[in-house]
C-alpha cells in the first residue's frame, strides 16, 4: 500500500536466559497506514507491549531482537545506529506508558519535561520551548496551563499526568503515536475521555496511532483496525467491526465472548480456561491449542500459517486451512 | 530543632560527667596520694564543685547560653581559646576527606551501576567491599609503611601551619585525608551504585528514553539527581561523624585537633573542656543534619 507507514515484518523478539533465548516476540507482521488507528490486543504476557518497545528499539535487558524488519518510512529502524534512533524516538514515533504517575520523572516539574522534549529534537530558545509547553498542555485539555507547567507530578492526578505524557510526545508532532495501555491505570470515565482525545489529536495532528490494550472494549469505539496477540504470534488481524461481529479465531471469540454485559443475568461470566502458556513451554504446534475448544489433532503439532480471508483480513488457524488454498 | 537537641546533648554531657568516677580536683593536682585534703578542698571551692549538683547544672547552662566554657582546670587556658586553635585543623581534615570521598565514591558508583555486571563493575563492587571492612588504623599504618617508610614520598604526620608553609601543609595532609576518605568514599560507592539501580529500573526513564534522549542526558539529567537522597544521606551522616572520629587518625598521624584535646580532657576529667569539646561536635553534627534535611527539600519536591 502506498500510504504505508510502518510495516513491521516477522518481528521476533527474545530474552537470553540460561535456558537459552526465549521468544517472547514470534513472527509479528503487521503494518499501520498514516492516519489510521490501529489497536493490538492481547491478555498480559502475549508479547504487545514488547513489540511496541521493539518498534521503539528498547527492548530492556536481557532482551534483544533477533530477525525481522521494522519498515518506518521506507527505513528499517532495527538497520540503525543508536545515535540515528535517538532522532527518531520522541521526534518521529512517540510512545507513552501505562501509568503515567510513574512514567513522568518525578523530582522535574511538567512544563520543564515537555520543554525538554522539544528542545531535544528541535532549535527552541527556552522562551519558545516554554510558550509552546503551555500551548500543548492546553491542547491536551488540562483547563489551568499556567498552573500546570509548574507543577510536579505527585502533584496531578493520574489522568492529568497521562495528559502531560500525552503533551510529551506530541511535542514534536510524531507520525506514528504508540500508546501502551494508556488508560489501564485510570478511572473508567476518565479512560473514556483520554481515549476520546487520542482520537481526536490523531486527525489533528494526521497521525497514526497503535493502541495496545488488554481490554477490547477500549479499542471497539476508536479502532480502525485491530490485530489480536496471543502468546507472542498476531492470531487475527482485520478490520474492527468485522472483527467484532464475526470473530473467525477461536481466540478472538473468547475474548469477545468473556466481556461482561451490562445485563442483570444469573449466568456466570464466560472465561477462557487454561492461561497462556509460558515462554519455555511453548508448544509446538498452535500456541492457542490446549484451551482451544476447537482443537484437531494438527493442530497439537504444526503450527498455523496466517491465512488470507479476504482483503485485508488474516487469521492464524487450521480451521481455514482450506480456505487459504482456495484463495491461493 | 536545633536548639533542643543541643540543650538535650549538654544535659546529658553535664550528667555523665558527674557520674563518672574520679575527683577533677583530685586529677589536677596529682594523683599521689600525698596531697594535703586541704588543698584538693580549697581547689573545689574555686572550681565550684562543692555546690550543690542543680546549682552547678543550672550555672553550666547559663554560661553555656552565654558560649562561655570557663577555662581548663588543667592548665587555666580558656576553653573557647583551646577550640578555636584545635577546631580549624579537625574542619579542614573533615572537608577535605568528605569531598574527595563523595567524589571517588560518586563517580566509581556510578560506573559500577552503568557498567552492572562488566568487570568495571565487579572490579569498583569488590575494592568497595575491601575499603568497607579494612579498619583505618591499619590502612593508615599501611599507607605510612608505603608512602613514608618505603617510598619516601610524603610526611608520616605532623603539623605545619598553612600561613608558614603551605606545601608542607598539605603535603602533611595527603595520607591522613586518604586514609579517612577511603573507607567513606567505598560505603558512598556502594550506595551510590544501589540507588543508581534503582532508579535505572523505574519506568520514567523508559519515557526518557522514548522522548529521545541520548543516555548521557538520561543518566545525568534525570536518573543522578532522582538517586541523589540515598547518597546525600550517607555523606552527610559520614561527615557529622568526621568531628568527633578522627581520633585514630589525629593520633596516628600525630595530628594536633580536636579528638586529640577531647581525649586528653577526658582521662584529667577536665569537665569544662570536655562539656566544650563535645558542645562543638554536637552542634556540627546537628548543623549537618539540619543541612542535610534542607537538602533533601531542594532535590525531592515531594519531601517539601
Amino acid at each position: 500500500m502506498s500510504n504505508c507507514l510502518l510495516e513491521v515484518k516477522d518481528l521476533v523478539t527474545a530474552f537470553t536466559t540460561s535456558k537459552g533465548p526465549l521468544r517472547a516476540v514470534d513472527g509479528v507482521s503487521f503494518q499501520v497506514n498514516s492516519g489510521e488507528l490501529i489497536g493490538v490486543v492481547g491478555e498480559s504476557g502475549s508479547g504487545k507491549s514488547l513489540t511496541s518497545l521493539s518498534i521503539m528499539g528498547l527492548v530492556p535487558y536481557p532482551g534483544k531482537v533477533v530477525s525481522g524488519e521494522i519498515f518506518f518510512e521506507g527505513q528499517d529502524l532495527l538497520k540503525l545506529e543508536e545515535a540515528e534512533m535517538v532522532k527518531i524516538r520522541g521526534k518521529n514515533i512517540a510512545m507513552i506508558f501505562q501509568d503515567s504517575r510513574v512514567s513522568l520523572d518525578p523530582v522535574c516539574r511538567c512544563g520543564e519535561q515537555i520543554v525538554e522534549a522539544i528542545r531535544t529534537h528541535e532549535k527552541a530558545t527556552r522562551e519558545e520551548a516554554r510558550e509552546r509547553a503551555l500551548e500543548l498542555i492546553g491542547l491536551v485539555g488540562i483547563p489551568n496551563p499556567a498552573r500546570c507547567v509548574n507543577a510536579y507530578p505527585h502533584e496531578l492526578s493520574g489522568g492529568m499526568c497521562q495528559r502531560i505524557m500525552i503533551a510529551i510526545a506530541l511535542s514534536c508532532r510524531p507520525k506514528l503515536l504508540i500508546a501502551d495501555e494508556p488508560t489501564t491505570a485510570l478511572d473508567v470515565t476518565v479512560q473514556a475521555q483520554i481515549l476520546e482525545l487520542l482520537d481526536k489529536l490523531r486527525h489533528d495532528f494526521d497521525m497514526s496511532v497503535i493502541l495496545i490494550t488488554h481490554n477490547l472494549g477500549v479499542v471497539a469505539g476508536v479502532a480502525d483496525r485491530i490485530a489480536v496477540m496471543y502468546a507472542g504470534q498476531i492470531m487475527e488481524l482485520g478490520d474492527i467491526g468485522e472483527i467484532l461481529n464475526h470473530p473467525m479465531h477461536p481466540y478472538t471469540q473468547g475474548l469477545i465472548k468473556s466481556i461482561p454485559k451490562l445485563e442483570v443475568s444469573s449466568k456466570r461470566l464466560y472465561s477462557i480456561s487454561g492461561t497462556v502458556p509460558a515462554l519455555d513451554k511453548m508448544p509446538s504446534g498452535c500456541r492457542f491449542e490446549q484451551r482451544c475448544p476447537e482443537a484437531m489433532a494438527l493442530c497439537a503439532t504444526v503450527l498455523p500459517e496466517m491465512c488470507v480471508l479476504s482483503d485485508g483480513q488474516y487469521v492464524c488457524c487450521h480451521k481455514y486451512d482450506t480456505w487459504r488454498s482456495a484463495y491461493e | 530543632m536545633a536548639l533542643i537537641q543541643i540543650f538535650i546533648v549538654l544535659s546529658l554531657v553535664f550528667l555523665l560527667l558527674h557520674i563518672m568516677p574520679g575527683d577533677p580536683a583530685v586529677l589536677a593536682l596529682g594523683t599521689d596520694r600525698t596531697v594535703d585534703p586541704q588543698v584538693v578542698e580549697a581547689l573545689r571551692h574555686e572550681l565550684g564543685l562543692d555546690k550543690p549538683i542543680l546549682e552547678q547544672y543550672l550555672i553550666y547552662i547559663k554560661n553555656v547560653a552565654n558560649l562561655n566554657f570557663g577555662n581548663s582546670i588543667t592548665d587555666k587556658v580558656p576553653v573557647m581559646s583551646y577550640i578555636a586553635e584545635r577546631i580549624p585543623r579537625t574542619i579542614e581534615l573533615a572537608f577535605l576527606s568528605i569531598i574527595v570521598a563523595s567524589i571517588i565514591g560518586v563517580v566509581l558508583g556510578m560506573v559500577a551501576a552503568l557498567e552492572r555486571k562488566k568487570a568495571a563493575d565487579i572490579i569498583t563492587t569488590s575494592l568497595a567491599a575491601l575499603g568497607i571492612s579494612l579498619p583505618v588504623f591499619v590502612l593508615g599504618t599501611l599507607f605510612i609503611y608505603v608512602f613514608s617508610f618505603s617510598l619516601r614520598l610524603l610526611p608520616a604526620g605532623g603539623f605545619i601551619a598553612l600561613s608558614k608553609n603551605a606545601g608542607a601543609h598539605y603535603a602533611r595532609l595527603v595520607l591522613p585525608v586518604a586514609t579517612l576518605a577511603l573507607p567513606m568514599a567505598a560505603s558512598i560507592a556502594r550506595m551510590t551504585r544501589s540507588s543508581m539501580l534503582e532508579v535505572l529500573n523505574k519506568e520514567f526513564v523508559q519515557t526518557l528514553y522514548a522522548k529521545g534522549l541520548s543516555r548521557q542526558k538520561v543518566v545525568f539529567g534525570h536518573v543522578l539527581r532522582n538517586a541523589m537522597i540515598p547518597i546525600v544521606t550517607i555523606i552527610g551522616l559520614q561527615f557529622g561523624n568526621l568531628i568527633g572520629g578522627t581520633v585514630l587518625i589525629e593520633y596516628l598521624f600525630n595530628l594536633p585537633g580536636l579528638c586529640s584535646v577531647l581525649l586528653k580532657a577526658i582521662s584529667y576529667r577536665d569537665y569544662p573542656l570536655i562539656q566544650g569539646c563535645i558542645f562543638v561536635m554536637s552542634s556540627f553534627y546537628i548543623l549537618v543534619n539540619m543541612f542535610v534535611d534542607i537538602l533533601y527539600g531542594a532535590l525531592d519536591p515531594r519531601v517539601r
